[in-house]
Order: C-alpha cells, then sequence, then structure tokens
C-alpha cells in the first residue's frame, strides 16, 4: 500500500512541474472538443486553443514532401544501396519534423541513431550480402497489387479518421521539453528506463550470437 | 495553418508507404527498411498527438518515441543478423527463396 503510494506521488510530481498554473479542465478547448458530435464534416468545428504552435507552413510542406519522397523511394528503386540513402534521407526529414514540433532532443537522438547507427548498420549489412544482386531480378514479389491496395486502404482507413476529428490547433509546449524527458525518465518512468538498457544488452548479446561464425571443422 | 491533423495524416502516409514496402519487397533489407520507416510514422504520430490535449499525456507523447528508437535499433541489430546468418549458410537474400525450415 505505501509504495503504491510512493509511486503515485512520484508520478504525479513528474508531470506538476509541466502544466501551468491554474489550467484546469475547464478549459475551452477541453468543454468544445468533448461537447460536440464525434461525427461532423471536417473543418466545420474549429477548437482553438490560448496560444497555438506556429509552424510555418513552408517548412513543414517541404519536409513532409522530402519525407515522402524519399519513403517511395526506398520501397521501388532496385538497386538497394540506393534505396538505403534514401532511407537516410527520410530520417533526415523526420529529424526536421521533430524541430518543427519544438522537440530538439528527440530531433538530435533521431539523427544520431536512426541516420548515424541504424541506417549505417543497414548499408553494412546490405554490403555484406550482395553478391547475387543482378539487373534484371524482380524487386518485388508477387503480391503487388494486392499490397497496394491494402496500403492504399489502411490510409483511406486512417486518414478518414483522422479528418473527421474535430480540428484543433496544436497548442504552445508547456516548458521544457528536455527537462520534462529528464524528470520523467528518473521519477515516473524509471522501470521503462532500466528495462530499455536490458533489451539492448539482450539485442547486443542475441546479435553477435546469432551472427557468430562457427569455427568448429 | 499547420494543426495536429496534418502532422498525423503525414504519419499515416509514411506508414502506408512502409506497410507496402514490407509485404511487397522480395530482399529481406529492403523489408527492414521499410520496417523502420512504420516505426518512423509512429513516432511522428506521437509526438504530433502530444499537443492536442492540455494535459499531463504531453510527456509521454514526447519520451515514448526515445523508447520505440532504442527498440528499433535493437531490432535492426538482430534482423540483420539473421539475415547475415541466413546468406552465410545457404547465399539467400530473398525471402521468396527461403522457405525451407531445415536443410
Amino acid at each position: 500500500m505505501s509504495a503504491h503510494w510512493v509511486f503515485h506521488n512520484l508520478w504525479i510530481s513528474s508531470f506538476k512541474s509541466l502544466v501551468p498554473k491554474g489550467e484546469a479542465s475547464s478549459s475551452p478547448e477541453y468543454r468544445i472538443c468533448f461537447e460536440q458530435k464525434l461525427f461532423q464534416f471536417p473543418n466545420l468545428q474549429i477548437s482553438q486553443s490560448q496560444n497555438p504552435l506556429m509552424i510555418s507552413p513552408i517548412a513543414f510542406y517541404i519536409l513532409s514532401a522530402v519525407i515522402i519522397g524519399c519513403a517511395l523511394l526506398v520501397v521501388s528503386v532496385r538497386n538497394i544501396f540506393h534505396a538505403g540513402l534514401f532511407l537516410i534521407g527520410a530520417f533526415l526529414g523526420v529529424a526536421g519534423i521533430y524541430v518543427s514540433l519544438q522537440n530538439f532532443f528527440l530531433a538530435a537522438a533521431q539523427l544520431l541513431i536512426y541516420s548515424g547507427a541504424i541506417a549505417v548498420l543497414i548499408l553494412f549489412g546490405i554490403m555484406m550480402t550482395e553478391a547475387h544482386w543482378s539487373r534484371e531480378a524482380p524487386t518485388h514479389n508477387t503480391l503487388r497489387s494486392l499490397s497496394f491496395a491494402a496500403a492504399a486502404g489502411l490510409l483511406g482507413i486512417l486518414a478518414f479518421a483522422y479528418i473527421r476529428t474535430p480540428v484543433t490547433f496544436l497548442s504552445s509546449h508547456r516548458g521544457d521539453v528536455l527537462r520534462g524527458i529528464g524528470a520523467s525518465l528518473m521519477r515516473a518512468y524509471m522501470i521503462p528506463f532500466e528495462i530499455i538498457s536490458l533489451i539492448l544488452l539482450a539485442a547486443l548479446i542475441g546479435a553477435i550470437a546469432i551472427a557468430k561464425e562457427d569455427k568448429r571443422a | 495553418m499547420i494543426t495536429v491533423t496534418h502532422y498525423v495524416v503525414l504519419s499515416g502516409i509514411v506508414f502506408a508507404i512502409g506497410a507496402y514496402g514490407a509485404l511487397t519487397r522480395r530482399n529481406a533489407i529492403s523489408v527492414l527498411m521499410s520496417i523502420e520507416l512504420m516505426f518512423n510514422a509512429a513516432n511522428l504520430s506521437f509526438v504530433a498527438f502530444s499537443y492536442r490535449w492540455k494535459e499531463a499525456s504531453f510527456i509521454s507523447g514526447q519520451l515514448f518515441p526515445l523508447f520505440v528508437i532504442a527498440v528499433a535499433a535493437s531490432e535492426v541489430a538482430v534482423g540483420l543478423a539473421l539475415v547475415l546468418a541466413l546468406y552465410r549458410t545457404r547465399r539467400i537474400v530473398n525471402l521468396d527463396e527461403a522457405n525451407q525450415m531445415s536443410g
């Protein structure tokens, strides 16, 4: 009972420094979003927050064009090494999107980990297994049209769900995101933090064990 | 005016592109790359939705992509180790030909 109380207070205290004082769930945005009927045509009811995050449309559209273009090229080019390079382009675009959402730490982590380690690892894997690449071999298997229909259907359902919900403007971020991440990792999210280190250790040992050459004659 | 919906639709588009690539490509590493695209799309969606409500879920939305990045890194490491082991024993990179459990 007391341990539960301690964790509960740690959970609450790690968030209290972020919520501005005097803000309750009777804010206009909260009330508008909950009192509306759920299914309405888009853009008829727009709920505004007090000070929305002003994102430059040019930056957002350029970054989204980079991400979508590089993603389309990743799944369609014939040379798989080029596909790996376009994947790096997509990661850079996503890091730019994180910057536009004022989460600078996540942008830096994305650049370091995704484009700096994961993409390089993928390129190493491509180079170590590329003996059988040929110019005439098909790059896609036989499920091409069916999976295109499935992906398009998935996108249709997602876009329908996203556009039909009431449109809200991005509200400005509360305080320093990095300080909140650090505080949460040490208080409310301590257990996932430790478990992530265990996952990384297990993946490290597992990858070495799987890829190790069997030297027994 | 750029709203949450713009970011989330972008995330959906990238997720659908990644799903198409994961289902269609023959090379195993191409499938891994498409899965990484899907991870990125989900992370985008997390961060975008964290701005939607004035509640304590804000920091959860900003923090969870960090965990997703760590798990994706370990998954790529193990996946590439599997591809390398497969390539070493059978000289196969395409998933169509890797259809036997033993041999």
